[in-house]
């Protein structure tokens, strides 16, 4: 079984080095701005937009099998004129200004339950002394950063789920990009603070929660159930689609009483299907045994096949081969004394399945 | 509630504007126009649940649609069947509702202007003298939910009461008639509710008033002489449900006495455009009603196949008219 690592992205050197420090990074070998220790990477993107997605890229190019996330943390702006310098924000979700405008696409991060989860702009510009902008800004989002969005965007495309954690350092007045490359060492060290406590109360919380849970329903189902494929299928989609603890639980409960039962493994995996409410076969499956079983006795007796042409159309389709005239004529007569009505009753949904 | 107010410059001082932010008490934004900041990003749906502001604007371009055939209404002798925006999303959370891939916002929008949507209407009687006319209001919005903010009933009541040959019918699953019930009933006005039965009230309507609820503000519209109607929409397949429906109509012949006091009632079956059903997937992906009964059909639509459709629909016709309810009051939305 691999060991997953989450990443951790930082723009600016300045405010990793508490990190670098603190988990005892060492730097892979072979590069300039990619570290490690047993539970986490680190990479210094670097404050340039091109480099940063450039370099990001050819690290998860490399390393998303082994990555159960990624982190960024950094600091940020604060158009909205209520968030308070040095505050310590999630992000929910991330949008983008760039090439002089809003753009449309958006990116959903997991969110935090523990903080409170903040809209963020990423922008391709930087901010200062521009009212009207910083008001537009606000209207959409309260942070703004320059590279979350593109951080969203390379995760999305590696189906990496993201987090982002962000510390406001200014209130976009009068900020030159030059001050803010001066900024970052000086949030390292609350940023690693914050973190330690998200780390706490987050690694507890969802994910770390839910696949034991999953692994334990798993096993619950060892020898005393049987399933069909269908009925596997879906139970594990079903599953896999899970993400709340309590139900969870719920479904370890349910399946530990119906193991119990004294009857047979066909018929505890068709309790616990119904208790689930998961339909083992789709309606059309059904269909198509009570098709069959209204087609007449005669017409299986002369080997004639009679199916639907279609679900959406009320027509019947009705084949047979024959060999002579005679046979044919046969075939023929039984089929005259048909009555195919029953049939199209089912077509035409008077006949529940 | 909201986490912004953004209201449009150019109404800001139209008498129910003030009320809307009165009633709020939170300080609005000026912004040029809605369309400017509402759905221009992709904001995505269940950000509602956190993150829900608030558009006061006036509602520009077409301001009246024809309702499709399909819809059922038009397939009556002489009707004509048309729907009007007043507002865009809806406080609730219902887990099949086609809004959620049809803006690219949950937020929630106001339109203020409801004078020229009845200088409209006004316009489409005069075109059809002829024909039986039905505007439906709550498509886009529920009609009632906040219809004591918004304040826009009495000046409908006025127009229909001066027209009594066209229909006024108010879409809702509200149970807030504070503003209705300040109004006189008129008989071409009709107060129409989406039922489902308690369980899938429960489970997929989330934020909605319980079955309960909308039957009591039903029997209370009722009791001051409102017309009503019913909307079984959308029916999903299970296997419990016909009795199910067999009990909410149960229920609701005991609210009302008599299912024929109903104008009428209509049954569809749940059904999606295909970009819409990609993102209820996205949103609701552990939804048990999402199974695999769901199909992709002709004409990009997402649905059960026809036998299945037939049979929930049949079946609870029969147990309508089995309460009996004359079946010439039931018609079906989008399925012939």
């Amino acid at each position: 079984m691999p060991s997953y690592k989450r990443l951790l992205l930082f723009a600016h050197k300045g405010e990793a080095s508490r990190f670098i420090a603190g988990l005892k990074l060492k730097l892979v070998p072979g590069t300039t701005n990619f570290y490690e220790n047993h539970d986490y990477f680190l990479l210094l993107c670097g404050g340039d937009r091109k480099h940063l997605l450039y370099r990001l890229v050819r690290i998860l190019t490399s390393h998303h099998r082994s990555l159960k996330e990624v982190i960024n943390l950094g600091i940020c702006g604060a158009v909205e004129p209520n968030i308070a310098l040095n505050s310590f924000w999630a992000v929910k979700t991330v949008y983008a200004y760039e090439g002089n405008q809003v753009q449309r696409k958006s990116y959903s991060l997991v969110q935090d339950k523990n903080l409170r989860n903040l809209n963020l702009m990423t922008l391709d510009f930087t901010l200062s002394d521009q009212k009207k902008l910083k008001e537009e800004i606000s209207h959409f989002a309260d942070l703004v950063d320059r590279e979350l969005s593109l951080i969203a965007f390379a995760c999305g495309e590696f189906k990496l789920p993201l987090r982002a954690y962000k510390l406001v350092s200014d209130k976009c007045e009068g900020v030159s990009l030059s001050d803010i490359k001066k900024l970052p060492e000086k949030y390292s060290t609350p940023l690693w603070r914050e973190f330690l406590q998200v780390e706490k109360g987050f690694s507890s919380s969802k994910e770390e929660k839910i696949t034991p849970i999953k692994k334990k329903i798993t096993n619950l189902l060892g020898e005393g159930f049987y399933f069909t494929n269908s009925q596997k299928i879906i139970f594990h989609k079903k599953l896999a689609a899970l993400a709340n603890v309590e139900k969870l639980n719920d479904w370890v409960n349910l399946i530990t009483e119906i193991d119990a039962l004294k009857v047979t493994a066909k018929q505890k995996t068709q309790k616990l299907l119904k208790e689930l409410e998961i339909e083992a076969n789709s309606f059309s499956v059904r269909f198509q045994k009570k098709f069959q079983s209204l087609v007449p006795p005669a017409l299986k007796e002369k080997q004639i096949k009679v199916d639907c042409f279609s679900l959406e159309g009320n027509k019947l389709k009705v084949m047979f081969e024959t060999t002579s005239v005679r046979e044919h004529e046969e075939k023929m007569e039984v089929l005259a004394k048909v009555n195919f009505q029953k049939l199209f009753d089912l077509l035409n949904g008077k006949i529940n399945v | 509630m909201f986490s912004k107010i953004f209201v449009e410059k150019g109404i800001f001082s139209h008498p129910r504007v003030d009320h809307i932010v009165n009633f709020f008490q939170q300080k609005p934004v000026m912004i040029d126009k809605v369309e400017k900041i509402f759905g221009r990003v992709k904001k995505p749906y269940l950000d509602k649940r956190s993150d829900l502001n608030l558009f006061i604007g006036e509602k520009k371009g077409q301001l009246l649609k024809l309702a499709p055939p399909s819809y059922g209404m038009r397939q009556q002798e002489n009707t004509e069947h048309f729907y009007f925006i007043h507002a865009y999303n809806c406080i609730y959370e219902c887990e099949y509702c086609y809004l959620q891939g049809y803006f690219s916002s949950p937020d929630l929008v106001f339109f203020i202007n409801h004078e020229e949507i009845l200088l409209e209407m006004e316009r489409k009687i005069t075109q059809y003298p002829d024909k039986k006319l039905v505007f439906h209001g709550g498509e886009f919005s529920d009609s009632l939910a906040f219809s004591h903010i918004t304040n826009e009933l009495p000046v409908y009541w006025d127009f229909f009461k001066k027209h009594p040959q066209a229909v006024l019918e108010l879409r809702s699953k509200s149970n807030n008639l504070k503003a209705i019930l300040a109004l006189e009933s008129l008989p071409n006005v009709v107060v129409s509710f989406s039922l489902s039965p308690e369980n899938a009230i429960k489970r997929y309507e989330h934020k909605t008033p319980s079955l309960k609820s909308r039957l009591l503000a039903m029997k209370k519209l009722h009791e001051k002489g409102f017309s009503l109607a019913v909307h079984f929409d959308p029916i999903f397949y299970h296997s419990e449900v016909k009795s199910e429906y067999r009990d909410l109509i149960k229920e609701l012949k005991i609210s009302l006495g008599d299912l024929n006091f109903l104008r009428y009632l209509s049954l569809g079956v749940v059904r999606f455009p295909k970009n819409i059903f990609k993102q209820v997937k996205m949103n609701y992906p552990a939804s048990a009603w999402l199974n695999e009964d769901l199909k992709f059909s002709q004409g990009d639509k997402v649905k059960y196949v026809k036998p299945q459709r037939k049979w929930l629909l049949n079946s609870v016709f029969k147990e309508l008219i089995q309460s009996e309810l004359a079946p010439q009051k039931i018609y079906f939305c989008m399925e012939s």
